[in-house]
Parts: structure tokens; C-alpha cells; sequence
């Protein structure tokens, strides 16, 4: 599933960071690649989604979650 | 003399960690050729200079973006003698990031793991011993909004200086930067797992809607207190004219000093003094507000939910901060603008909050309004309010793609550190030495642009039809005629740029008789302004065309002398703060001749 539809207090593993290298690298920098376990904590309409992943709280763009493809961690 | 460099990713405290080290002993220009700026300071220890260049700032080394470039070409070139590299105590597994892309460039570097207290209150214990063995470069736990901690820091660099340090761990491999975190990292941290949640402030502070009204209402709340503040250095430079003028007015009469020079003496220099006191104050207020805001970590949240806004325009979503600002003070927003960490992107904000007319404006333009359209004036009120929002755009689009080029805009993915205590002395300490040095600086600027006014309206007889300004004003009347306005708005347009509250006292001098235009100029600030006549006489001069003309002019005229002095400071380019003022200068000049023609038919 895309990261843009995720619910709100699961937590996933991100497969696939979309496919621009620009985005990629500044996702990588923030510590998001693929295999990295992350938390939803908040997925409001047409506001960026609040994550947490390795400690930290970041917020990504709906356009941009909507690339990122993850998985439920069960 | 040894030269040192700091590393970091945003948020990692690089700029509070140069502040306190290097003080008010700093240069700040920008990269040869570059929108991209350059702070370089210095600080002595035991007898050496030391200088300090802090690296652009950028999430890492892979020269996406110009600031990554300058900062690569730094490093590889081998111009400093060590690198100090930050990262954050309390997310080590990502903040090390910078290490693992510095890891591959093998320069001299000591390892600073910033923020300590945040760590610790999130109950994480760092191993930097165990680092440092693994490493092989000293590794230092720090808070760098610490001020006591400075001189542990200190002797360590120095020792560092005197035998480089390089590390001894593998490169890290490309796109392998996660997993050679992980590896330096194994049983370094040690922590109690607690799960994240958000608090209920960051509940709202987040939300859609509720977030913005709290960013809203904090901004207003930052300028109220900024004014407080600011106060009683405001009151203490505002005494300056109001105690020195009479005074030396006085023994300029009795010891004949000619006219000319006793107005610079009595009323030039006491008011350049007051402005240069009250902007400082001002300064010193909005940086301190400010910079509580964002040690606390709150200004990031103001940044993500006005990020979907403001990203449109090219800008972060912190920017909305300094715009707010500006309906109170443009000064005010151009020093809050601060907070944007990209050089470009600031000053597009700064630009920005030119074109939101600041308090002084809604001061003057109701009063006026109200003399020529009574009721209507509101809807002068509001076409303001509508300009001001087609300019944002005009602005955006006419600068956005020179200072924010698509590929350096942040908005896309960002992180909002956590909340933590403020550090009460490093805030001041920062405050303090800003206001210090803008106080300085605009005392030059403000004196040497007030000369300029001053002798522009000069009248040996006191009278207005013997000042320089009336005989190029009504020379060129022809010329303003057809931009819509006459030899006596125009006059008041041109004071308008020195002080917005100008615009009374002139048009008071002017039409009323009231007063020379060098005390309506100058004087109108700190002595305020009685139009009661003003209203009587100006409508029966003055068409109504003409009047709404000149009310959008000022309107949207560069900000006042204080504004563009405190641009220069915040831009450090002159080559840019003269390109807004002229972009203003005409676009006000545009907007009034062709509001005044059209009003024309219409009214």
C-alpha cells in the first residue's frame, strides 16, 4: 500500500521511496529507507504526514507519500 | 591561524553553536558569486586566534543543491584545518547521517553529539567513549545552547588542532549510509523504549485548522511581547529628540549658529539617534521572541502547517512568521526572517514582507481615507488588503525562480524536533549582541538617508517654496502628474519611504502651514501629528483620483529607511536590498498612475 493512505497509529516498513533520486537522497538523509520501521502518528487531508522513524518526528508531503510504498508490520 | 569549520544537518544547533563561539566577532557575506551565505567569525583561545566558518547548511554531502556543493568544495579542497561535525544526542541513528557522507572525503574532524539534555530527558544514556575508541576522532557530548560548556569545548578543539585527527573507521559506501550508522552505533545508546505519541498542544499545534490559528495567534502574541520588550528602549530613545531638540534648538538661536547647521545639530542627529534606538530595540525584541520560539522548537510546527501555503509562493512555511510580523513592523519581519535557514529563500521572504504595509501605513491611511471617501474609506481599506495579496504573488513569481530554484525548496520532507526547556542565556546572549551590531550600522545608514531628506527639505526661510524638494517637485510636476499625483503628494510619497508617519506631517506642512517640512519629516515620529486643519483643506486641493492614488503609493512604497537598513543588514547585499527598493520605488509609481487614471473616469 502507499504511505498516503496509512492509518494513524500503525506501524510500517517502507518498501519503495517513489523514484525521484532528488527525493530519495533527501528521504535517505532523514533516515527513511526502504526496511526502515515507521510509526503513522498522524494522516490528516491535505496536510504532510507526521512519522516517527529512528527517534525522530517528520512530516512528508502528501504528494510525495503518495509515491512511497509500505507495508503493515505485524 | 588555525581555521575550523562546522558541519551539521538543520535543527542539528550549528548556528547557536557558532553564535556563542564566536560572539559579536563575526563576518557575514556571502560565497563568492552565490545566493548562498557565508558566516565566518573567530574566537581566542589562550592568546590564538582561531576563525570558524559555518558550513551551509544541508541535509548532506551529494552536491544536490548549490549550498551541498559550496560545502563539499570546502571540505575536499582541505580549507580548514578540522571539521567539527554535529549531530543530535537524542536521534543519533539518523543524525549521524553527515558523518557517514563526511566519512568519505577523509578530512580532520571531531565529532560533537549535540542537544545532551534532550537525550538524557528522554532518558537515552550515549556511550561517547566507546564512539570516540570506535572512531577515532574525539567525540564530545555537548548542549550547545550551554554557555559554561564553551571552554571544555575549547581545549578539546585546540588539542585536536595540534595533531589532526582523522577517522579510522572503513569510507562508507554509497547509499550504504543508514547501515554504517548502524554499525558504529551497536551498544553505544542505551535507552528505555518509550513509544511515541503526541502531546496534546502538538495535537493542536499540528492540526489542519486549529494549527494555523495557534501559528497566528502566536505571531501576534511574539509581536506584542517583541514590543514589550522593546519598550523601554523605545521610551529611552524617543526622549532623545523630544528632551535635546528644544534644548539645542535654543543654544543654536543664542549662539546665531546659521539655520542650516543648527537643524542638523538639533534636529537631524537626536532624531538618526532615536531611529538607530528604537530599531534596535525593536530588533533586539523580534530576535529574542524569536529565537525562543525556536529554541523551544515550536517555529517548525509553524512551518509545517503553512507549508501547503507558503510553498506555493516558493518560500518554507516558517516564512508566514516574518509576514505576519510585518503588519506591525517590516522591521520586524525583516529580522524575523532569520529564521529561514536557506539564504535565497530568506531574502524572497524578507521581499515578501515588504509588500504587507506595516502598522504606520494602516496609521495614516484610515486618517486620510476617511478625509476624502468618509464611509468608503473601508473599501480603500480593503483594496489594500486585496493589492497586497495580488503583490505577494507578483513578488513571487517575478523573484521566486532566481532565489528558490525548484530543486532547493524544503518543503517536501522535514522534521519537527522535539520540545524542549529554552536556554534562557544563550536566547539574550544572541538578542543582545544582534542589536548591538545593527544599532551601529544604522546609525550610518539612517544619518546618511536622513542627510539626503534633510537637504531635500531645507528652507532657509522655514517656508516649504524654498526647499530643494519644491522646485524639483513642481519641475517635474508634469512628469508625476501623469502617475497621478501633484507636486504635494509626490513630496509626501518621497517622505513616505523615510518614515511612514512622514506622510502627515508633510502633507500638513504642506497644506496646512503647520510647521516647516524638515519638522513634519523628521518630526511627525516622535512628536506626532495634528491634522485637524489637514482634513479641512486637503479635499478642496486634492481630487479624489488623486488622493486614492497616492494612498495605494504609500502604501506600497519601499518600506522606511529603518526597514531597508535592517534589509541590508539581514541581506548583507546592497546589490539586492537596491533591486526590491527599486522593484517598490516603480511598482508604486505603476500602481498609482494607473489607479489614478482609472479614478479619473470613474469618480
Amino acid at each position: 500500500m502507499m504511505l498516503s493512505k496509512a492509518i494513524e497509529g500503525q506501524t510500517y516498513i517502507l518498501i519503495n521511496i517513489g523514484s525521484d533520486p532528488h527525493f530519495m537522497r533527501r528521504a535517505g538523509s532523514m533516515g527513511l529507507v526502504p526496511n526502515t520501521e515507521i510509526r503513522v502518528i498522524r494522516n490528516q487531508t491535505k496536510m504532510p504526514i507526521l512519522l516517527f522513524a529512528r527517534d525522530t518526528l517528520i512530516a512528508v508531503n502528501q504528494k510525495d507519500a503518495a509515491e512511497i510504498e509500505v507495508e503493515a508490520n505485524v | 591561524m588555525y581555521k575550523i569549520a562546522l558541519l551539521g544537518q538543520p535543527n542539528s544547533g550549528k548556528s547557536t553553536l557558532f553564535n556563542a563561539l564566536t560572539g559579536s566577532h563575526q563576518h557575514v557575506g556571502n560565497w563568492p558569486g552565490k545566493t548562498v551565505e557565508r558566516c565566518e567569525g573567530s574566537y581566542k583561545y589562550q592568546g590564538e586566534a582561531i576563525s570558524v566558518v559555518d558550513l551551509p547548511g544541508s541535509y548532506s554531502l551529494t552536491a544536490d543543491s548549490e549550498e551541498e556543493k559550496i560545502t563539499r568544495d570546502f571540505i575536499t579542497q582541505g580549507d580548514a584545518d578540522l571539521i567539527l561535525v554535529m549531530a543530535d544526542s537524542s536521534q543519533l541513528s539518523r543524525s549521524l547521517y553527515m558523518l557517514a557522507d563526511f566519512s568519505k572525503l577523509n578530512a580532520p574532524a571531531t565529532l560533537i553529539l549535540n542537544m545532551e539534555d534532550v537525550a538524557k530527558a528522554q532518558g537515552k544514556q550515549v556511550n561517547s567513549a566507546l564512539l570516540e575508541k570506535r572512531l577515532g576522532i574525539p567525540v564530545i557530548s555537548f548542549v550547545a545552547a550551554d554557555l559554561k560548556r564553551y571552554d571544555k569545548l575549547k581545549s578539546v578543539i585546540h588539542s585536536a588542532l595540534s595533531s589532526p585527527p582523522r577517522l579510522k573507521v572503513e569510507k562508507c559506501g554509497d547509499g550504504q549510509e543508514l547501515s554504517w550508522i548502524a554499525e558504529i552505533l551497536s551498544g553505544v545508546v542505551n535507552e528505555s523504549q518509550k513509544p511515541y505519541t503526541l502531546g496534546k498542544f502538538d495535537r493542536l499545534a499540528t492540526g489542519r485548522i486549529s494549527g494555523k490559528i495557534i501559528a497566528c495567534a502566536a505571531m501576534l502574541l511574539a509581536f506584542a511581547c517583541s514590543m514589550i520588550v522593546a519598550m523601554p528602549l523605545m521610551g529611552i530613545g524617543g526622549m532623545i529628540p523630544q528632551i535635546f531638540t528644544p534644548l539645542l534648538q535654543n543654544a543654536m538661536d543664542a549662539l546665531n549658529v546659521h539655520s542650516f547647521l543648527a537643524g542638523i545639530i538639533s534636529v537631524l542627529i537626536p532624531n538618526t539617534i532615536y531611529f538607530a534606538f528604537s530599531m534596535s530595540g525593536f530588533v533586539f525584541g523580534v530576535n529574542f521572541v524569536f529565537a525562543f520560539l525556536e529554541d523551544i522548537g515550536y517555529i517548525a510546527r509553524v512551518a509545517y502547517v503553512f507549508d501547503g501555503i507558503m510553498s506555493k509562493l516558493g518560500v518554507q512555511g516558517k516564512s508566514i512568521c516574518p509576514m505576519i510580523m510585518g503588519f506591525g513592523c517590516t522591521i520586524g519581519g525583516a529580522a524575523g526572517a532569520r529564521v529561514i535557514d536557506n539564504y535565497g529563500q530568506r531574502l524572497l521572504t524578507i521581499a515578501l514582507t515588504w509588500a504587507v504595509p506595516c502598522a504606520a501605513i494602516w496609521s495614516v491611511i484610515p486618517v486620510l481615507a476617511a478625509y476624502f471617501f468618509g464611509f468608503g474609506s473601508i473599501f480603500v481599506v480593503l483594496g489594500i488588503l486585496a493589492y497586497m495579496m495580488l503583490m505577494i504573488f507578483v513578488i513571487s513569481k517575478v523573484f521566486g525562480k532566481r532565489l528558490s530554484p525548484a530543486q532547493t525548496r524544503t518543503g517536501l520532507i522535514m522534521e519537527l524536533p522535539p520540545y524542549h526547556k529554552p536556554h534562557w542565556k544563550s536566547i539574550l546572549y544572541i538578542a543582545w549582541i544582534r542589536a548591538i551590531d545593527i544599532f551601529i550600522r544604522a546609525l550610518k545608514t539612517i544619518f546618511l538617508i536622513s542627510l539626503i531628506v534633510y537637504l531635500l527639505t531645507f528652507s532657509l526661510s522655514g517656508n516649504v517654496e524654498n526647499s530643494l524638494l519644491y522646485h524639483i517637485g513642481t519641475f517635474i510636476e508634469p512628469v508625476t502628474k501623469f502617475f497621478g499625483m501633484g507636486w504635494q503628494t509626490f513630496m509626501a510619497f518621497i517622505a513616505s519611504a523615510f518614515a511612514k508617519e512622514a506622510v502627515l506631517g508633510v502633507l500638513n506642512a504642506v497644506f496646512a502651514g503647520q510647521g516647516s517640512l524638515i519638522a513634519g519629516t523628521f518630526e511627525a515620529k516622535s512628536f506626532g501629528v495634528d491634522s485637524s486643519i489637514l482634513a479641512a483643506v486637503m479635499p478642496t486641493v486634492i481630487s479624489k483620483a488623486e488622493a486614492l492614488a497616492f494612498m495605494f503609493a504609500v502604501s506600497f512604497n519601499v518600506p522606511c529607511v529603518m526597514a531597508l537598513s535592517t534589509t541590508y543588514r539581514e541581506t548583507h547585499s546592497l546589490k539586492w536590498t537596491l533591486r526590491l527598493a527599486l522593484f517598490f520605488t516603480g511598482g508604486a509609481l505603476i500602481l498609482s498612475c494607473i489607479i489614478y487614471h482609472i479614478a479619473e473616469i470613474l469618480l
